[in-house]
This record gives structure tokens, sequence and C-alpha cells, in this order.
């Protein structure tokens, strides 16, 4: 059988190396080097804006806490709690992100699809209950922030109500995209690679 | 190339991996990607390389790492580029020849059967026409050196019954 299959191998040994690793001079090495390094620091520029963003976004929520505070103090409270959360989140994302940089990404396949497997299940978990922990928190926390600051917080929230309503249900679809066309086909790619693995008595 | 001596830097020792394993990398990348989209994979595979090479325990080889993390981040780099190609599956998994197709090379044939297959199916397959041994194939994946043969031993039959 594997002699009939040997002029299939050899040409698959064969193929043309395409660019740019075609080249093996040690310019070409460096250059590939070069680009690596760039792109790897390009994406860590990348996962650090969006910590900030997220962390910027709850402390603003935290001082906004203090501005409602004097006014009120039981809406202070809730809009503290809304940007502490936020920070919390961030922090949290940051700490995931950093770790998750090198785990598991030299184990092997059956570990791999095992590890990223669980790893997705909490991320779709968070996902789906996105509405509680994270958008309830800031319709919340804004409107209570306007309705405490506002002179006639009434006439002001009809306007503002509303908005963040249309705001957070637009990111609610957002999130549900990014679940039904991301998440949701990888996961189960994962199930079919586990699956495939488990035929084997491998997983 | 096997173990990486401690005198040698970071970047020293992703030269001579990438020396050593380009073909490798290369044809993992051909294998997963489709339309165009290799180069982009290839790049995500350095780079995830590259990011990983500090946390490189010495448990296996260099080589064997590599391979893992190659197919690592091509297994889930496919479903999140949405490039997943249009299959018509036979049922073991492998796709069905075009009844239309004429007299093709082997590379054609190779990259049709390649295309068809599920992940893991792939992956040993692939792994395989690279001249891996079992024992370094079942490194790479994890599963038993007789399950590999097992399995190989069925796909390569699948391919042999449908193109020769």
């Amino acid at each position: 059988m594997t002699d009939e299959l040997d002029r299939f191998r050899a040409a698959w040994g064969a193929r043309q190396l395409t660019r740019p690793l075609e080249l093996g001079q040690e310019d070409a090495m460096r250059e590939i080097v070069h680009s690596v390094k760039e792109l790897d620091r390009r994406r860590l520029r990348r996962d650090l804006r969006e910590i900030v963003i997220a962390a910027v976004a709850g402390g603003s929520g935290v001082g906004a806490a203090v501005v409602v505070w004097r006014v009120e103090p039981w809406a202070g409270v809730a809009v503290f709690f809304e940007g502490a959360l936020t920070v919390a989140i961030a922090v949290w994302l940051a700490v995931a992100l950093l770790r998750r940089r090198d785990r598991s990404a030299g184990a092997s396949l059956s570990e791999f699809c095992r590890d990223e497997r669980r790893s997705l299940e909490t991320q779709i978990r968070l996902m789906r209950s996105l509405p509680w922990w994270y958008l309830a928190p800031i319709l919340a926390g804004t409107n209570l922030l306007v309705g405490a600051t506002s002179e006639r917080p009434a006439s002001v929230l009809a306007i503002v109500f509303p908005i963040t309503v249309l705001v957070l249900a637009w990111a609610y679809w957002a999130s549900r995209r990014s679940l039904r066309r991301e998440l949701l086909p990888l996961r189960a790619e994962l199930d079919r690679c586990l699956a495939g693995l488990e035929e084997n008595g491998g997983a | 190339m096997e173990d990486v001596g401690p005198s040698l830097s970071r970047e020293e020792t992703f030269t001579s991996l990438l020396a050593a394993n380009r073909r490798r990398l290369q044809a993992i990348a051909r294998s997963y990607a489709r339309d165009g989209a290799e180069q982009d994979l290839l790049q995500e595979i350095l780079l995830q390389l590259w990011r990983s090479l500090d946390g490189f325990a010495g448990r296996s080889s260099l080589d064997t790492w590599a391979y893992r993390v190659a197919l690592n981040t091509a297994i889930v780099w496919r479903r999140k580029a949405g490039t997943e190609p249009h299959e018509h599956r036979g049922a073991d998994g492998a796709e069905q020849p075009s009844a239309t197709s004429g007299p093709r090379d082997e590379l054609a044939i190779l990259d049709e059967f390649v295309s068809g297959l599920g992940s893991t199916d792939k992956a040993l397959f692939v792994l395989y026409l690279e001249d891996l041994t079992y024992r370094q194939i079942a490194e790479v994946t994890g599963l038993s050196e007789s399950h590999v043969g097992v399995k190989l031993h069925r796909l390569k039959r699948a391919f042999i019954e449908r193109y020769l």
C-alpha cells in the first residue's frame, strides 16, 4: 500500500516553497523574524488598547460615582459598583489574555483541543450572560448618573434612557452575532476534532 | 534539529527552527488554509511559535513542539477566519472525487483529498506525507502509536480506493 503512495509522497515532498520561505538566505530569515516581531508588537498594542478602553470605561464609572454620591448616595453606590465591575472585568481579561498567550500552545493536539474547548465554553457562557453582568449595570449606571445630576431628571431621562437602550441593544446584537459566527462554529470544530481523536482512543 | 543549546538566543532558536522546518510549516498552513489565505495562516503560525518559544519546556523535541503549535494554531484559525471549505464527504469523512475531473497531477489529487478531511485526519495525513514517523505523529497528536497506525491505514486505503 505504501508503495502505491510513494509517488504521491515524492510529489508532495518536491513541492516548491512559496515566498517568503523559499528564501533561505540569512537576510531573508532576518526579514521574516523582523516581520514576526513587528506583528507581535502590533497585536500586543491592540490587546493593550482594548484593555485600556475597558479599564477607562470602568474608571469613569468610579469617577462618576463620586459625583453622584454628593447628590444621591444610593445612586452613587450603584454607579460605583458598575465602574468597579468593569475595572474587575478589564483586569481579569488582561490576566487571562497574558496567561493564554503561552498556555497550551505547544500541547499535543488532544490536550490542546480539550483545553481550548473548556476555555471556549467559559467564553460562550460569558457571552450569553452579557446582558446581566455587563449591559444591565451600564444601563442602570448611566441613567442613575444622568438622573441624579440633572435638574430635571424626568425630561432628561426620557431622552437618555431610550438612547442607552438602543446602544446597548446594538451591543447585545453584536455579541450574539460574534457568538453565532465565531464561538459556536469553533466549538463545533473542536468537538469534531475531539471526536476524531476519541475514535482513535487517544483523547 | 533536536535540542537547542542554552546559549542560543530566542531569535537564533526561532531562526534555526524556521530553517529546519519551513517546508513542514508551510505544508500545514497550505493544508488548513483556503483561497489564498495560506500566507496569513503561515504568518499566524510563525507568530504563535515566536510568542510561545519561551514556554518550550523541552519535554519533546523542538521540532515536535513546533508541529504541535502549528497544528493547534491552524485548527483554531481556520474557523475564526471563516474559511471552512464546502465539503463533500463520504462515509468515512473523506471528500468524494469530482465526477467531471480529468487526468490530474499528484499534487492536485492530494490537495483534493486533504482538503476534504476533518481536522484530526488532516493532521495525521499531512504529517504522514511530511515523512514523520508514527512515533513522531503520536507525539504531536497525543494519540498512541498503534492508533496512529490504524488511522493512517484507513486513510491510505480510502485514498487508494478513490484515486488509484
